[in-house]
């Protein structure tokens, strides 16, 4: 199949020098006796060579098919691994989406209330509390207004009073007076007598009911006192912190609809980066495949080096037999082998080579030497 | 706090300075009644020079709305400052009167 030119070199027997036993045109003389030894010795090294060769293709056939299988085998586990990626990153994805639900609402019972209408809630309620501090603040004023006018106005009765009193008095002088007149003008002033005493007994009843209602009148100025006292405690406990505190409060609550939002958008980009990751990892995926190509092509390789080796075989055990009185051997040329392994870094190949070429062994290697492990790191 | 007042054509102005609170009522309640009784149809509250105001004083100036209305004046309340004017702004006087930065 290789177009070998089969030609048998008649080597044993020179040849008779002299024109009818070569072809027309072409002259063939005796081949001294050192050039046949020449050939000989060519033909050997060839075939050493041969084999050596032979060897090394099917100790190459063995890396080939080695390496084919690792890349297989890891490209296997990395498209597993990938896969899991993916899986892990929509995993993660559910997640955070759940979590966008939990930062929108909040659970009060039985109901799932939206952070905003907790935030208006809120907002209303204080402006209502400020509505109604506002208001209890006017019409405590307001109070305070009217005791101030029930003061003026009972200040006003204890004057009349006062006069009532001095008015009084002065009756009371004047019927004295009267009475001792009556006196003095005997029998005649009997009557009169008897009227100034009924005007002092007036007078006296009369300032009896004057410090009644003075009495009452003091008890009353206590009482407004006390109660101006209370209204003004009230009146100045001062509402304006409370006020202000409102607008921090709303502050604060925008803040927290604001981060809401943040949330809400971090979650989204969370999402958005799962589908990436996912779409990423389909594309490895196919783009892995590319081991299904490699692995057809190197066993065309290993294939073809097959082919080759057996032809080397055919050949080289063809030449030994057709030339049995040159006891021609087919042997490794060792000494090439050897230069050959010292060039590989890696002990494991190494020690493969070792196997097939030095040693002619057409199964699997020996188990790999402790140093293979430094070898390894090498090759990093 | 003390006040003076200074009279205009169309408006009556009441200019008020230092602590507006409950301690001023009996003389804020005054200055009302005076401006009450002017013939101005609008009174105006200067209230740049008051630094600071209470509750009370709040609700003494929803009272003084109560009786201007009565009076059939309108009030403006004129320059309130910070401390002053977030009061105002929390409490929405600006619903309830008119309020001039």
């Amino acid at each position: 199949m290789f177009g070998l030119a089969r030609k048998t070199v008649e080597i044993d027997a020179p040849v008779a020098s002299g024109v009818d036993a070569a072809p027309p045109g072409i002259s063939v003389a005796a081949p001294p006796a050192a050039d046949t030894a020449d050939l000989v010795s060519s033909v050997q090294r060839w075939l050493s060579v041969s084999e050596t060769q032979r060897r090394t293709l099917h100790a190459l056939r063995s890396e080939v098919t080695h390496t084919s299988d690792d890349v297989e085998r890891e490209t296997d586990v990395m498209t597993d691994m990938f896969r899991r990626l993916a899986d892990n990153a929509q995993t993660q994805s559910a997640v955070t989406r759940q979590l966008v639900g939990l930062a929108d609402t909040i659970r009060c019972g039985d109901e799932e209330v939206p952070i905003t209408t907790v935030a208006q809630l809120m907002s209303d309620t204080l402006g209502d509390v400020v509505s109604r501090v506002l208001m209890l603040s006017k019409e405590s004023m307001g109070m305070v207004y009217a005791l101030d006018d029930l003061s003026r106005h009972v200040m006003q009765v204890e004057r009349c009073i006062a006069h009532i009193e001095k008015i009084n008095r002065e009756t009371n002088l004047l019927a004295l007076n009267a009475t001792i007149e009556a006196v003095r003008a005997g029998d005649a002033g009997k009557t009169f007598a008897v009227v100034a005493n009924e005007v002092r007994d007036l007078s006296k009843s009369t300032n009896g009911l004057a410090t009644t209602i003075r009495t009452q009148i003091d008890a009353l100025l206590g009482g407004l006192r006390r109660g101006h006292a209370v209204l003004k405690e009230v009146a100045t406990i001062d509402m304006s912190e409370q006020i202000l505190v409102k607008e921090r409060l709303e502050a604060l609550l925008a803040g927290l609809v604001e981060r809401n939002s943040a949330i809400n958008l971090l979650v989204r980009e969370t999402s958005q980066t799962a589908e990436c990751i996912s779409r990423d990892v389909s594309t490895i995926v196919t783009g892995m495949q590319f081991q299904d190509r490699m692995k057809q092509r190197l066993e065309h390789v290993v294939d073809t080096m097959e082919v080759l080796a057996d032809a080397l075989s055919e050949l080289q055990t063809e030449t030994q037999e057709s030339h049995p009185a040159q006891a021609l051997v087919i042997e490794a040329d060792l000494e090439w082998a050897r230069s050959l392994i010292d060039r590989y870094k890696l002990g494991e190949v190494k020690a493969r080579f070792v196997s097939r070429l030095l040693e002619g062994r057409e199964d699997m290697p020996p188990e790999p030497v402790v140093e293979e492990a430094a070898d390894s790191i090498e090759l990093f | 706090m003390h006040y003076a007042v200074i009279p205009h054509t169309e408006s009556t102005e009441a200019r008020l300075a230092g602590r507006f609170t409950f301690t001023d009522y009996a003389e804020f309640r005054s200055l009302v009644d005076r401006l009450c009784s002017d013939t101005a149809a609008t009174i105006v509250f200067d209230l740049s020079g008051v630094d600071f105001v209470d509750s009370a004083a709040l609700g003494m100036l929803l009272l003084a709305r109560d009786e201007t209305s009565k009076a059939q004046k309108r009030i403006v309340l004129r320059r309130p400052q910070t401390q002053v004017a977030r009061m105002l702004t929390i409490a929405r006087f600006d619903e309830l009167m008119t309020v001039d930065a």
